[in-house]
């Protein structure tokens, strides 16, 4: 009798399609005898269809449900990607935003000394943006009455 | 051969759109660094309090009893003039205004002059303020 250890191997042979006509019946005989193990019993109906001369489609349930390494790491590797995607989008949104500065690279120098803390400029901004847009407004008017 | 054609009228082109305003930028960059006396000059930024992405630039410099520095700027917008897409001249009083304009990208320039007093603007708008239309 071989040692459940040899079996393994042998099964994981047969599922790579490695193993020889004498090894795979090797196997249905050990699965349909042996005391198989209650985790194996998937892979003991899979060989006692192939043993059956693999009767039906339909009646072939364990070897369909044992899926290749490769696919099982697409599946872990999607599902991965899947929670890390869920992750980034909540933290993005609980991610405080950074409050803008509207006075960013405004400054005032007079006399010399430059001036650029907000609460100080603020209102001198302020009046020069709206005579800025005044003069806007002019050149608008020109560029219009230019049809450029 | 068409290739450095093209290049060299694209490098043209560069040279003609920077130095457009060349008088009065070289006026305004000498001011804006220096600590000269009487000249008090104003930098706004008008930023979208949304995004904070910047809409347009503005200079204003000012100055009070300085004849030869408002001399100084109304030969630059001469010079300059000939390059502007817009040029707009009036005197109202004793006060002397010239409104500049220059496209892609749109460049305002507007000068005051009072006698010995002289307020210059310069903007840049490099996108349409959505909030005053």
């Amino acid at each position: 009798m071989k040692h459940i250890d040899d079996i393994k191997q042998l099964v994981e042979r047969f599922l790579e399609g490695r193993t020889t006509n004498a090894e795979e019946h090797e196997l249905y005989e050990w699965f349909a005898t042996a005391d198989v193990p209650e985790e194996w019993s998937d892979l003991k109906a899979m060989f006692a269809w192939y043993a059956a001369g693999m009767p039906e489609e339909s009646a072939a349930p364990a070897r369909r449900k044992l899926r290749p390494a490769r696919e099982l790491w697409v599946g872990w590797a999607a599902g991965v990607a899947a929670v890390v995607a869920i992750a980034v989008l909540i933290f993005r949104e609980d991610e405080p935003r950074r409050p803008i500065d509207i006075y960013e690279g405004s400054f005032i120098i007079a006399e010399g000394v430059r001036y650029d803390e907000p609460a100080y400029i603020e209102q001198e901004i302020e009046a020069l943006l709206l005579r800025a847009d005044a003069i806007e407004q002019k050149a608008d008017d020109l560029l219009a009455w230019a049809e450029l | 051969m068409k290739r450095l054609l093209i290049i060299c009228m694209l490098l043209v082109a560069g040279v003609t759109s920077s130095s457009a305003q060349e008088h009065i930028e070289a006026l305004l960059t000498r001011d804006i660094g220096g600590n000269r006396h009487g000249i008090t000059l104003r930098s706004a930024v008008k930023r979208d309090p949304e995004t904070g992405e910047v809409i347009k630039r503005v200079y204003e410099l000012s100055a009070v009893n300085n004849r030869s520095l408002a001399k100084e700027f109304v030969d630059a917008f001469h010079t300059d003039r000939e390059t502007a897409d817009v040029w707009d001249e009036s005197r109202n009083g004793s006060i002397y205004n010239v409104t500049a304009v220059w496209l892609n990208p749109k460049r305002i320039y507007s000068l005051a002059v009072a006698g010995s007093m002289v307020t210059v603007y310069a903007q840049t708008i490099y996108r349409e303020d959505k909030q005053s239309n």
